[in-house]
C-alpha cells in the first residue's frame, strides 16, 4: 500500500516540468542580429503550425538578446523552441564591433549549438528571414543549400557556432564566415551562397574570391568534391578533385603538403592523352597551378595580418614555446612565418574520349 | 478365514447399497441385477452401452454361472478375451464408474470392464498456433490421446511417465512427462513436489496447473509456456525440459520457460539459419516497439521535442494542431478503443470478425482522425504497437506487454524520456532477477555461461537445457 501511495505521489507531484504540447511550440528555425545605438536588433523566423505550417517573422530590439527573444514569444503568443535553430545571420557591425551575442546561445541548455553562421550585409536580414515565407521558409532553404554546396562544389564553408566560438577564443585561428545575400534573378529575388569572408583582430574584413574559397577548404580539409579549371598553354582542361587531403608539420619552417586524386573532366588542350609523357605534363601542370594558388591564399594571409587558416593554431598545439601567444599579436607575427607548400595530385581518369575533339568541332575554349 | 470372508460380503453389499442410493440422484447410473446375485453397474452417459450389452450382457445371459467351479476370472478370460477387464478392490469401484468402466459384482468378486465411450474430437489443426509448413496435428482433450501423440514420436525407453490424480472433486488425471536421460533431477524432483502439493478441489485444465505452481516470483511475466502442438512439446523432452499434461486439456506445459524461448518458433526449423536469426532479431525489436513506441511517442512531442528532427517536428507539430485533447489522454483513448477491438475480437465468433475490423478501421481510424479527436501520427504509432504486439501468440505474454506498455506511457507522459529510462531500468531489473524454477529467467544472457554456450545462443539461436547440466 506504502508503495502504490508513493508512486501515486512520485506522478502527482512532480508538477510535469517542462511539460509543453508540440503544437504550442513556435520552432525558432532562423535568428539574424544586427547591433545599433547599442541595442540588440533581434529578427526571427518561427515556424507555427494551425493545421498547415505558417512561417512568420517578427523583430524586436532590446539590450540583451533573452529580452528580445522573450518580446518575441510575446509578439507570436507561444513559446519559442530553439533547438531546431538552423541559421544564425550575423551583421558586419555585430562583428567588428565585437559584441558577446553568443553567450545566450552558450548558456541555453535547449540550444544544440550545432546551427550554422553566416555574414550578412548590414540591412539584409530582414529580406533573407522574409524570403521563401510561403513554403518552409528560407532558414530551411538557406541549409539546404549549405550542405548542398559543401557536397558538390565546396566553394563555401559551414560554420558551426560552436566552432565560430571555438576559433574566437583559441589562439592563432580566425573564423572564415560563409556570406549570405539576395541576388536578382528573372526579376525574381534569389538567396545565393557567395563566397568566404574573414575578420582579423583588428576587426578589418577580407572578402576571399572562389578560388580562395576553394582552396582554403583543401589547405583545411574541408572539401569533398570540387572543380578546377587549369590552364595548358592557350586552352583549358579542368579537374574533379577528390579526397583532398592536407597536413600541416611545424620545423622552423611550416609545411603544408597537400595530396589530391581527380579525374579529368574536360579536355581541350593540343597534347594526346595517349602519350606517357602528356599525362604527365598535366599533373606538372596541375601542381604547379595548385602550388601557386595555396601561395596566394598566404600571401593574402601575411598581407592583411590574419590568420584565418590557423596555422598559429598548429604550432601552438605543437610547439607551445616558439611564440608568446599570450602576450602576443600572433596575427602581427604571422607575415614573418617560413611557409613551404607541398601538392601531390593524381589523375586517376582521363575519360570515355581519349583525344580532344575540339578541334575538329570549332574552337571551344 | 470365514469371518474375514465375511467381512468382505459386507463389504460388497455395502458399496451394493451406497450404489443403489446413489441412482436415487444420478439416473444416468445403470444397474443390471441378475437373480440378485450378479449386479452390472456403469454410468451411461461416459460409457459405452453397446459394449456393454454385446459382451457382458451376452456373456452372462449365455452362460450359467452357478454351475461352473472356475473362477469367475478364468472364466471371463475363456469367453470374453476381446474386451480388457481388472479386478479391483471395493473402494475402487466409483472413480471407475465415473471413467467409464462397467463394473461387475459377482459374491466376493468386483471386476471392472473397460467400456469407455469415446467423448473427445479429433485431431484437427492447432488453432492458437498456426503453422505453415510444420505437422498441422495437435493435441485435443484426451490424455491419451496426447500421450499418444508424443510417443508417436519419441520412440525412446528413456521417456518417462508420472501419473498423479489432483483435484479433491475433479479428479483429474495429471501426467508428467521427461526424458530420464536427460532432465534435471533437482528440477524433476521440485516439479513433481510443488505438483503432487496442490490441494485445490477442482483442476480443469493445465491451466489451473500452472497458476498454483508459478508462486516463486512476483512478476507479470509469465515463466510457463504452454502449447497445443506435440511436435513442440517432442523437440523440448528431448532438450531436457519437463512437460506436464492434463486430462480435459489440449495445452500441454513446458518447464522451465526461459525469455527467449518466446522468441524462438517451430517455424524457424523449416528455414534456413540466416533468416531464422533475422526474424528473431525481427521479434525482440517487435517486443521494444510493443512496449515503448506509444510511451516514446508521447514523451518526444510532450517533453523532449529537441531530440526530433526538425522536419520531423513540423510534420508532428500540424498534425496535432486541431487535436483537443492533452495528449496523454488522445494516447489513452486510442490505445483503450485497440483494447476493445482486440479483446471483442478474441470473443467473437469468425464470422462477425469482418464486420468488427472494418468497423474498426473505418470507423475508428478514419473518421476519428477527420472528426480532429486523434492525430494520424497517433493512429501510426498504436497500429504499430498492435502489429508488433501480433508476434507473440502466447496470451500470457500479451498481458505481460500490456502491464508495462500502460506504466510506461504513464512514465513518459508525467517523466519524459527520462521517465521511460528508469521504466526500461525496472523492466531489465524485473526480467534479470525473476527465477524460473531456481534458473535463472534470462540464460543465457544473464549470467554469462562462458563462450560456448554465447556461441549456441548466436549460432542456434535458442537455448538447450542441457546448458544447466553442468557449465552453470
Amino acid at each position: 500500500m506504502k508503495k502504490i501511495l508513493l508512486i501515486i505521489c512520485l506522478l502527482v507531484l512532480n508538477g510535469c516540468t517542462d511539460y509543453i504540447e508540440i503544437n504550442e511550440l513556435a520552432i525558432v528555425t532562423g535568428i539574424g542580429i544586427d547591433y545599433k545605438d547599442n541595442m540588440f536588433d533581434v529578427t526571427t523566423q518561427l515556424i507555427t503550425s494551425q493545421k498547415d505550417t505558417v512561417v512568420e517573422v517578427f523583430n524586436t530590439k532590446s539590450t540583451t538578446i533573452e529580452e528580445a527573444l522573450a518580446e518575441i514569444s510575446k509578439l507570436s503568443n507561444r513559446e519559442l523552441f530553439i533547438s531546431d535553430l538552423k541559421v544564425l545571420l550575423l551583421t558586419d557591425n555585430i562583428i567588428k564591433n565585437n559584441i558577446n551575442y553568443y553567450d545566450y546561445f552558450l548558456r541555453n541548455s535547449q540550444s544544440k549549438m550545432n546551427f550554422y553562421v553566416y555574414s550578412v550585409k548590414d540591412d539584409s536580414i530582414k529580406d533573407i528571414l522574409n524570403i521563401y515565407s510561403e513554403k518552409e521558409g528560407s532558414s530551411l532553404y538557406i541549409d539546404k543549400m549549405m550542405k548542398f554546396n559543401e557536397r558538390i562544389f565546396s566553394s563555401s564553408t559551414p560554420l558551426h557556432f560552436i566552432d565560430l566560438v571555438k576559433d574566437n577564443v583559441e589562439y592563432g585561428i580566425n573564423p572564415v564566415y560563409p556570406k549570405m545575400v539576395i541576388k536578382e534573378n528573372n526579376d525574381e529575388k534569389v538567396l545565393y551562397l557567395e563566397n568566404l569572408v574573414t575578420y582579423n583582430n583588428s576587426f578589418e574584413r577580407i572578402d576571399l574570391n572562389e578560388t580562395n574559397s576553394i582552396f582554403y577548404n583543401i589547405v583545411t580539409n574541408n572539401s569533398n568534391s570540387t572543380v578546377l579549371d587549369i590552364e595548358c598553354g592557350d586552352n583549358l582542361f579542368s579537374l574533379s578533385l577528390k579526397n583532398a587531403k592536407s597536413t600541416y608539420s611545424f620545423d622552423k619552417t611550416f609545411n603544408i603538403d597537400i595530396s589530391v586524386t581527380s579525374k579529368i573532366n574536360s579536355y581541350h588542350c593540343d597534347m594526346d592523352l595517349n602519350d606517357d609523357k602528356t599525362m604527365k605534363k598535366l599533373k606538372d601542370l596541375s601542381n604547379s597551378y595548385m602550388k601557386e594558388q595555396v601561395e596566394e591564399l598566404i600571401n593574402i594571409v601575411k598581407k592583411n595580418n590574419n590568420d584565418f587558416l590557423g596555422l598559429g593554431d598548429y604550432i601552438y598545439r605543437h610547439n607551445t614555446d616558439y611564440f608568446d601567444f599570450k602576450n602576443k599579436d600572433w596575427d602581427k607575427y604571422v607575415n614573418k612565418l617560413d611557409i613551404k607548400v607541398k601538392t601531390d595530385i593524381s589523375i586517376t581518369s582521363v575519360g570515355e574520349a581519349r583525344t580532344s575533339i575540339g578541334d575538329k568541332y570549332g574552337k571551344n575554349k | 478365514m470365514n469371518i474375514n470372508n465375511k467381512i468382505i460380503h459386507n463389504s460388497i453389499m455395502n458399496i451394493i447399497d451406497k450404489l443403489y442410493k446413489l441412482k436415487i440422484n444420478m439416473p444416468d447410473l445403470q444397474i443390471k441385477e441378475l437373480n440378485n446375485k450378479i449386479f452390472v453397474f456403469n454410468i451411461q452417459t461416459v460409457s459405452n452401452s453397446s459394449l456393454s450389452n454385446e459382451y457382458i450382457l451376452n456373456y452372462l445371459s449365455k452362460r450359467s454361472l452357478f454351475k461352473t467351479k472356475i473362477s469367475l476370472l478364468k472364466d471371463l478370460n475363456n469367453n470374453i478375451p476381446s474386451i480388457s477387464f481388472i479386478k479391483i478392490s471395493d473402494k475402487d469401484v466409483t472413480s471407475y464408474l465415473f471413467n467409464g468402466f462397467s463394473v461387475l459384482i459377482y459374491k466376493k468378486t468386483i471386476i471392472a470392464f473397460e467400456t469407455k465411450a469415446s467423448l473427445d474430437r479429433g485431431i484437427t489443426e492447432p488453432t492458437s498456433e498456426p503453422t505453415i509448413k510444420g505437422p498441422k496435428d495437435s493435441f485435443n482433450e484426451n490424455y491419451n490421446t496426447n500421450i499418444g501423440l508424443i510417443r508417436k514420436r519419441i520412440k525412446d525407453e528413456n521417456l518417462f511417465l508420472k501419473e498423479v490424480t489432483l483435484g479433491t472433486k475433479t479428479n483429474t488425471k495429471i501426467g508428467i512427462l521427461y526424458m530420464n536421460d536427460t532432465v534435471d533431477k533437482e528440477l524433476l524432483n521440485e516439479v513433481i513436489n510443488k505438483i503432487s502439493n496442490i490441494k485445490s478441489d477442482k483442476v480443469l485444465d493445465t491451466y489451473y496447473i500452472k497458476d498454483l505452481i508459478k508462486h516463486e516470483n512476483k512478476t507479470t511475466f509469465p515463466t510457463i509456456k504452454s502449447t497445443e502442438k506435440p511436435d513442440i512439446i517432442a523437440k523440448c523432452l528431448t532438450e531436457g525440459k519437463i512437460i506436464i499434461i492434463s486430462e480435459n486439456s489440449n495445452n500441454a506445459l513446458i518447464l522451465p520457460t526461459f525469455f527467449l524461448d518466446y522468441f524462438y518458433y517451430d517455424e524457424d526449423n523449416y528455414q534456413k539459419h540466416i533468416f531464422a536469426s533475422f526474424v528473431k532479431i525481427i521479434r525482440l525489436l517487435a517486443l521494444f516497439i510493443t512496449i515503448f513506441a506509444p510511451a516514446i511517442y508521447l514523451s518526444l512531442i510532450t517533453y523532449d521535442q529537441q531530440i526530433l528532427p526538425t522536419s520531423l517536428l513540423i510534420s508532428f507539430s500540424n498534425q496535432r494542431a486541431s487535436v483537443p485533447f492533452p495528449a496523454l489522454i488522445e494516447a489513452f483513448i486510442l490505445m483503450f478503443t485497440f483494447e476493445l477491438l482486440y479483446e471483442g475480437d478474441a470473443l467473437t465468433p469468425i464470422s462477425r470478425g469482418t464486420s468488427l475490423s472494418v468497423l474498426g478501421a473505418l470507423v475508428l481510424g478514419e473518421s476519428a482522425v477527420s472528426a480532429g479527436i486523434v492525430s494520424p501520427i497517433m493512429v501510426i504509432v498504436v497500429a504499430l504497437t498492435a502489429i508488433s504486439s501480433i508476434f507473440f501468440v502466447y496470451y500470457d505474454f500479451q498481458s505481460f506487454i500490456r502491464l508495462y506498455r500502460y506504466s510506461l506511457m504513464f512514465l513518459g507522459s508525467f517523466f519524459g524520456i527520462i521517465g521511460i529510462l528508469f521504466g526500461f531500468m525496472i523492466v531489465i531489473t524485473n526480467l534479470c532477477s525473476i527465477k524460473s524454477f531456481g534458473k535463472p529467467f534470462m540464460l543465457p544472457i544473464t549470467p554469462i555461461l562462458g563462450i560456448k554456450s554465447k556461441k549456441t545462443l548466436i549460432k542456434k539461436g535458442l537455448l538447450t537445457q542441457n546448458i544447466s547440466k553442468g557449465e552453470t
